[in-house]
């Protein structure tokens, strides 16, 4: 099998039968052809106006500065996990990995509820945080704390697969060398599975732009507090359809523009 | 293993003494490495061998026993498992070379000559200063500024070692260090050893399925099989005359029966293998030793031998062919290396029956066999 052409690996042998290229043309055409409409829907004229107008400006803001808070908290909480659940033997790892998995198969309004009531005012810890002097239901807070929630499982399970694919050799080398702990996750373990981290916080920051339903029902949709891109869309849609697929045009591109970022590579 | 109640004294004598079991893997071997020696670890896979090395890198725990390196008690589990002391790998002073060098990727050579300088506390200047001297000692001095990814894997197991070594590691732990390496690599690398641990007078235990490893760095050797020590001995003694199986296996030997005599071992066929009695061997009692294949040659047709030879395989090796004879128990059967010109005239098939006689191994040690 020498020829001008080169080899691709499976090209001969066991063959799909034919049929099995209508339904998959089907399904590509199912994700393709709502954006092809999305985009033969934009106003290219005025999208300049409608994506600078006040309340755009304002989610935009929102959305960028919450979505990078909440990434920076998946980071924060999410490393650690991700280590735990990928270096330790500790006694029921296995019911934290669900756990830590169910955000990503809830529903995001049960989600928002949920936190509604663990930190609401009438929630489990409102009272504690009251007498605290912090509310956080219906503020920018909030907004945070729903896309940490609906993001977090991105980040720890990209992590965990590339720490048990990095595997334990090389941390083991650096300890007899004379690496304490601190020093090997610092030095070794960290800058080892960095692609792994970096894919998963890319992932972590698209899920919580994309954040709606947890968001709508924890924080609410006020102007410049908690209305983020997506609410902002959902409620334009009514009102000023254009600035919505304007609005909508953006989270595409940012969407796109992740799926990028973070393809060829091993996580998710 | 050590005995009696409770923990036993330190031996006072520094090197390291070994002296522990771990119960997943079967193993309880009690062994020791003199300051400035390296010690071969031999043994069949799965013996143990990378588990002994783990439980004094301390990347294992021991079941029962203790790890004493130098004086310091690096781990005690007494006899009954309780730990009473444990010190964790970073503070041992030991360093790992593997047969993978697992460098670190995201560091350059001599980054990660100065890894374990830098872990220790030593600022980054001096750890490089330090590292890029001990790049030039192993040869890759000119390396410094590539990344693992672009070495090849003979400059990569220079720069790891550069890297144990950068450690001042009290005891050096080579994992079959050469094994990984092409042989156009290995040759190299195995001169660098030695002198790194001749001339330092570095102590070192060291484990490999190489016979010229074992010549070329050892002093002594020590075998592992299912999990204990069966045999040591000078290194050079362990692979001429071996008391066991795996190191005759190891060094090509074939072990011949007979009858111990004066002067040798008397063959079935009354001719005498010259060679010395081993302790405990007496005159007229069933013995046996084991002679390289360069001390045997086919019988001329016709003629009975000394010995028979059930050839159960036929290696071809440059300009011989190896017969092989079938095994003896545990024990790997004689062989003999036939020209090829005689070979081919002759054929040489498995199966058959060939003629076999004695033409050389002077001084061989010839040792009781029941």
């Amino acid at each position: 099998m020498r020829g001008a052409r080169p080899a691709r690996p499976a090209s001969t042998g066991a063959e799909l039968p034919r049929w099995v290229l209508v339904p998959a043309a089907v399904g590509a055409l199912l994700v393709l052809l709502p954006l092809v409409a999305l985009v033969a829907r934009v106003p290219w004229a005025e999208l300049p106006a409608l994506l600078t107008s006040e309340s755009s400006r304002a989610a935009l803001a929102l959305s960028l500065r919450t979505a990078s808070a909440a990434t920076a908290l998946c980071v924060l909480l999410g490393v650690p996990m991700a280590l735990v659940l990928a270096r330790t033997a500790l006694p029921g790892l296995h019911v934290l990995r669900s756990l830590v998995l169910l955000p990503l198969v809830l529903p995001p309004v049960v989600g928002g509820l949920a936190l509604l009531y663990a930190f609401g005012r009438r929630g489990l810890l409102g009272g504690q945080l009251e007498a605290l002097g912090v509310s956080v239901a219906f503020t920018t807070a909030a907004v945070v704390l729903a896309q940490t929630f609906v993001a977090l499982p991105f980040l720890v399970v990209s992590l965990e697969g590339a720490l048990r694919t990095a595997g334990r050799r090389h941390e083991e080398v650096a300890a007899v060398l004379g690496a304490g702990p601190w020093t090997v996750l610092r030095r070794v373990t960290l800058p080892v599975v960095l692609p792994g981290l970096v894919s998963g916080a890319v992932l972590s920051f698209a899920r919580a732009l994309g954040e709606f339903g947890a968001t709508l029902t924890f924080a609410g949709s006020l102007q410049g507090t908690t209305r983020t891109l997506p609410l902002e869309v959902y409620l334009q849609r009514e009102t000023d359809p254009d600035a919505a697929v304007a609005l909508a045009l953006l989270l595409v591109v940012v969407a796109a523009a992740v799926v990028v970022a973070v393809r060829g590579r091993p996580a998710l | 293993m050590t005995s009696g109640a409770g923990t036993t004294p330190a031996p006072r004598s520094g090197g390291l003494h070994l002296a522990a079991a771990v119960d997943a893997r079967g193993l309880e071997v009690d062994l020791a490495v003199r300051p400035g020696e390296v010690v071969a670890l031999l043994g069949p896979n799965g013996a143990g061998k990378s588990t002994a090395l783990g439980l004094v890198a301390g990347l294992l725990r021991p079941d029962r026993g203790r790890v004493v390196l130098d004086d310091d008690v690096l781990a005690d589990a007494g006899d009954d498992g309780r730990t009473r002391t444990w010190v964790a790998p970073h503070r041992r002073r030991t360093a790992l070379l593997a047969q993978d060098p697992l460098l670190f990727g995201h560091l350059t050579a001599l980054d990660n000559a100065a890894f374990a300088p830098r872990a220790r506390g030593a600022g980054r200047t001096a750890a490089r200063a330090g590292a890029a001297r001990w790049l030039e000692r192993v040869g890759a001095g000119s390396l410094a500024d590539r990344r693992p990814a672009q070495l090849s894997g003979g400059q990569a197991q220079r720069v790891a070692l550069a890297r144990a070594l950068a450690a001042e590691p009290r005891l050096l732990l080579l994992d079959e260090p050469l094994a990984a390496l092409d042989v156009a690599a290995a040759p190299a690398l195995r001169q660098l050893l030695r002198e790194v641990l001749r001339a330092d007078g570095r102590s070192a235990l060291l484990v490999t399925h190489d016979p010229l490893d074992v010549l070329a760095l050892a002093d002594r050797a020590v075998v592992v099989d299912g999990g204990r020590v069966v045999e040591e001995g000078p290194a050079a003694e362990v692979l001429a005359a071996p008391r066991t199986p795996f190191p005759a296996r190891l060094a090509g030997l074939g072990r011949l029966r007979g009858t111990a005599a004066r002067g040798g071992l008397v063959l079935p066929s009354g001719r005498v293998l010259p060679g010395a009695l081993a302790p405990g061997c007496r005159q007229g009692e069933p013995a046996a030793a084991a002679v390289p294949p360069s001390a045997l040659a086919l019988a001329p047709p016709g003629s009975p031998g000394d010995l028979a030879l059930d050839v159960v395989a036929v290696e071809p090796r440059g300009e011989v062919v190896r017969l092989r004879g079938a095994d003896d128990g545990a024990w790997p059967g004689p062989a003999v290396d036939v020209p090829l010109a005689q070979a081919a005239a002759r054929g040489v098939v498995p199966g058959r029956r060939e003629a076999v006689v004695v033409t050389g191994a002077a001084g061989v040690l010839v040792r009781p066999a029941r």
